[in-house]
């Protein structure tokens, strides 16, 4: 998959950076280019009239738009009625109708989002996200297509069962975690607290757990199964590895591997007895 | 991969030999199940290119002879992650033992069931064992073995009380009987491995967690809902409030730093008067049997057999005494549960060197000596960190070596700069074995970094069986393994230094370019015998192997007299100061005029290269010997010689040519 790339849409000029478009004007504007290049894909004449319906806004608004995108040099509107796009506005509306059918697509295929929500969602996202974010989205979606967990693994089927089925129980099978890679930092958002947040003495339960297939095996073979109760009890010199208790046993490990540990906040708060003690502790 | 039976040679009851096994998570007290079964009958089995202790043992129960095996513990049959579990896992796979006795820890029973039905599910014929009762019943469970039994299926279960034994013959009635059942199970094993080896990993996981559930299922079944319900509140046991201090970020260090200190002191502060006692009494049979001998029948043999023979057995055994106390304070660390408090309190400190929080025990062992440090690593679990440490083990300045140093730092620096050379020296020898053992993870020993997922067992009162086991074979492993190769080294050393005889001697006048302490009038016999002894060795393989290469030893600023102390350092590190005595024709245990003879023979700046090499090139004999014994594979005892003595040789030629630059040179 290429790059997204997310240009400034007119001809850089001397006073501003190649990167840096005013944001008011880019959104509004991008948006101008689409609708014109959508019209002429129907074979469509682009007149002021029919981007304004399209577009559901004043023509007075267009002709102004218009004026701003012929200065970028993007469009021809030198007889005020028909807009064409000039062949650096086609180069431009190329790009951002290529961003929104990805995003569309990410938002479809990898987040299973309705196809309604994603096409509105996608017009919304395609404007605001920065390059680097965007960049990043096409990267994990490469890499979450790519089985980063063996060949043949089907992560976003496995989401998706784990969408139908609602809600993820204490043997919930959803709960895989991914490898780290290239482009994963995007799928680093937190799913509760990490253990490793959590203060000396407090516990939550296991709500998802992300390491490499080895260690992540190891964990569960430990007990370590989302849904089960977990505490952190303390950690060594330096502040790593981290000592945990569940259920039965006290496990070592390192920051490392606790911080893809991530738990809960239980409804009941903490334990019973002299652990109630092991906050103040601190 | 063969198995040697440790009975073959015992009277044979009529029918073949049961085999059980004894399988089980970590921690789960297998050891002493096995006790109660066999007694300390045991032995370490013979498992050829395999480091981990397998031990071994028998009992005849009913006329029958069963042959059991004490397997490294493992959490599951698939991926294994260590080569204890590869060993545990490959046994129970590939040799199908008659009866598979697993072990489970009652205080964790949920967890430990998941073996027991990955065991069932291959269709091993099982015994299953909960153990600790005791501690079970203190802390209010009180377990049903017939519901468990029956939930399993029919599986015969056991209880028992740790260390106690109790439950042995109840256990040993309940493996005849599972033996006795007939081939049915045996009938429908390889099916079952077939299976379970077409599943790909996704699926070994998926089945891995319904496992696991059944087994929380199971567990609570036996011991009431109420016991092992995950919501449940957990109660706060006298481990959690031990650990609270022991294993607290700050008062964890004191605790660590005692425990730690004991260990060295009981190696070797205590193992000393030991090891003068057994130097003593070698000496005096030497000198019984030099008295029984007289000098003139048959002298090569007699000194064959007084400094050869008898002085390589006492260069084995005088390790002896620090390896038994060594094992004895490791052991009694691990049984009772601190080893892997200590592993989790300076995992991240150990970390710094690309080593983890295990390894910390076998270099603080080898300040006192390498042998027994290289077998200290014995507790860590991931290979190439136990490769990395044993590696890195003899740059650590062990105790063999402080005679070296404090002789050649007061010959040749002045009173002032003495203290910070020794700490200098010290600091170059652990600031080296860190960078080694970096350099190591990240080239020959590249690898995952050793992923440490260190479950705490609770604390136990250490048994004295169990310990009394660990101590006794790891002891008859260093006699038997290494303590062939240290003799047959002592013996070569011996010859090398002894052969060819020299039949004349130049008695009247020093030798040419020799002791410069201002020797001129030779009249003293025991300075005759002196610098006959000098000329001796200078004439020997050893003096003319020092003379050859000298050449090699130039850019150093070594003479061949240097070159032949190094060949006798060989054999043991502190022969260095000896030889250098005898060559120099002085009185070896006199180090000051030895100190003297030196300092008017060579300028400071070979001194300081001596030190550096000294202390970096060319572990002993008896440290290669037990490296490759500990390592498994020659080449790994071979590239530690190699690396070491070109390091050595390289920072010792660098020290003598900056030396030389400011001034410390001829």
């Amino acid at each position: 998959m290429a790059r997204i790339e997310r240009r400034p849409t007119g001809r850089p000029s001397p006073e501003r950076s190649p990167t840096e478009i005013p944001p008011a004007l880019s959104e509004s504007l991008e948006d101008y280019l689409e609708v014109i290049r959508g019209l002429r894909a129907e074979g469509r004449v682009a007149r002021v009239r029919d981007i304004a319906a399209r577009k559901g806004v004043r023509m007075p608004s267009v002709a102004s738009a218009m004026k701003r995108l012929a200065d970028e040099g993007l469009v021809d509107y030198r007889t005020r009625e028909y807009v064409d796009l000039t062949p650096e506005g086609e180069q431009a509306a190329e790009r951002v109708a290529q961003r929104h059918a990805f995003l569309k697509r990410f938002l479809r295929e990898v987040l299973l989002v309705s196809p309604a929500t994603a096409e509105r969602d996608a017009c919304a996202l395609e404007h605001s996200l920065s390059p680097e974010t965007l960049d990043r989205i096409a990267g994990f979606y490469q890499y979450i297509k790519g089985c980063p967990r063996g060949v043949g693994r089907d992560i976003v089927g496995e989401f998706r069962d784990c969408c139908a089925s609602g809600e993820t129980g204490p043997a919930g099978e959803c709960h895989h975690g991914q490898a780290r890679g290239p482009g994963a930092a995007v799928a680093d958002y937190p799913c509760g607290r990490s253990v490793v947040e959590l203060r000396e003495g407090e516990g939550g339960r296991i709500s998802r757990l992300r390491a490499v297939p080895e260690i992540r095996r190891r964990l569960v073979e430990l007990g370590l199964l989302p849904g089960t109760r977990v505490e952190l009890e303390g950690v060594a010199p330096l502040g790593d590895p981290v000592r945990l208790r569940l259920r039965g046993c006290r496990l070592c490990l390192r920051r490392e591997e606790a911080e893809g540990i991530f738990v809960e906040n239980e409804a009941d708060g903490g334990l019973d007895g002299p652990a109630g003690g092991g906050a103040a502790r601190l | 991969m063969r198995l040697r039976l440790c009975s073959r040679s015992r009277p044979r009851p009529v029918s073949p030999a049961v085999r059980v096994a004894l399988a089980g998570n970590p921690n789960s007290g297998k050891t002493s199940v096995l006790n109660a079964l066999t007694g300390l009958r045991h032995r370490v089995g013979n498992y050829p290119g395999v480091t981990v202790d397998v031990r071994e043992g028998s009992y005849e129960f009913n006329g029958r002879l069963y042959e059991v095996v004490d397997l490294p513990g493992t959490y599951s049959l698939e991926a294994p992650r260590s080569e204890d579990e590869r060993l545990a896992r490959n046994y129970l796979l590939h040799r199908s033992p008659d009866v598979v006795v697993n072990v489970l820890d009652l205080g964790n029973l949920a967890r430990h069931l998941a073996l027991t039905l990955e065991l069932l599910e291959r269709g091993f014929r099982l015994v299953v064992v909960l153990n600790f009762a005791d501690e079970a019943r203190r802390s209010g469970m009180a377990p049903d073995p017939q519901a468990l039994s029956e939930a399993l299926g029919g599986v015969s279960v056991v209880v028992t009380e740790g260390h106690r034994g109790v439950g042995a013959a109840q256990l040993k009635a309940a493996i005849a009987s599972a033996a006795a059942a007939g081939d049915i199970a045996a009938a429908a094993r390889p099916a079952a491995g077939a299976a379970a080896g077409a599943a790909t990993r996704d699926d070994t996981e998926a089945e891995l967690v319904r496992r696991l559930a059944r087994a929380r299922l199971i567990a609570a079944l036996t011991l009431g809902s109420e016991a092992t319900d995950p919501a449940g509140p957990e109660r706060e046991t006298l481990s959690d409030r031990i650990d609270r201090v022991v294993a607290h970020r700050v008062w964890g260090l004191f605790f660590f730093a005692a425990a730690m200190y004991g260990v060295f002191w009981v190696t070797f502060a205590a193992g000393e008067p030991l090891a003068a006692g057994i130097e003593a009494g070698i000496a005096a049979l030497a000198a019984a049997v030099g008295n029984l001998w007289p000098e003139a029948t048959a002298p090569l043999l007699r000194s064959l057999l007084l400094e050869g023979v008898l002085g390589g057995v006492g260069s084995v055994l005088v390790f002896l005494p620090n390896i038994v106390l060594l094992f004895l304070g490791v052991s009694l660390l691990e049984d009772s549960g601190y080893m892997a408090r200590a592993a989790f309190l300076v995992d991240r400190l150990m970390r710094v060197v690309g080593l983890q929080g295990r390894s910390f025990v076998p270099m603080l062992v080898g300040l006192g000596c390498s042998v027994p440090g290289i077998m200290a690593a014995r507790t860590l679990d991931n290979e190439r960190d136990r490769l990395a440490t044993m590696f890195v083990v003899p740059l650590v300045p062990c105790g063999a070596r402080v005679p070296i140093f404090l002789l050649l730092i007061p010959a040749f620096l002045p009173q002032t700069l003495r203290a910070p050379a020794l700490m200098g020296v010290y600091l170059l020898g652990l600031g080296l074995a860190a960078a080694t053992a970096r350099l190591l993870r990240l080239t020959a020993l590249r690898g995952s970094a050793g992923v440490f997922l260190l479950e705490l067992p609770p604390y136990r009162w250490p048994s004295l069986k169990v310990i009394a086991g660990q101590v006794w074979t790891r002891a008859s492993l260093y006699l038997q393994k290494a303590a062939t190769v240290i003799l047959l080294f002592s013996i070569i050393l011996w010859g090398l230094s002894t052969f060819p005889q020299k039949a004349e001697f130049t008695v009247d006048a020093p030798p040419a370019g020799g002791p410069a302490g201002g020797l001129d009038s030779v009249a003293d016999p025991l300075t005759i015998a002196r610098l006959r002894a000098a000329e001796a060795l200078e004439y020997s393989f050893a003096g003319r192997l020092g003379r050859w290469l000298e050449p090699v030893f130039r850019p150093l600023g070594f003479d061949w007299r240097l070159n032949t102390a190094l060949i006798g350092a060989l054999a043991a590190k502190e022969l260095f100061v000896s030889q250098l005595g005898i060559i120099h024709a002085v009185e070896a245990e006199d180090t000051d005029s030895l100190a003297e003879a030196l300092r008017a023979t060579y300028p400071p700046a070979t001194g300081l290269a001596a030190l550096v090499f000294t202390l970096i090139a060319s572990p002993c004999v008896a440290t290669l010997a037990v490296m490759r014994r500990e390592a498994g594979r020659r080449r790994w005892a071979i590239l530690q010689w190699v690396v070491l003595t070109l390091a050595g040789y390289l920072l010792a030629a660098a020290t003598y040519q900056v030396a030389g630059l400011i001034g410390l040179g001829a």
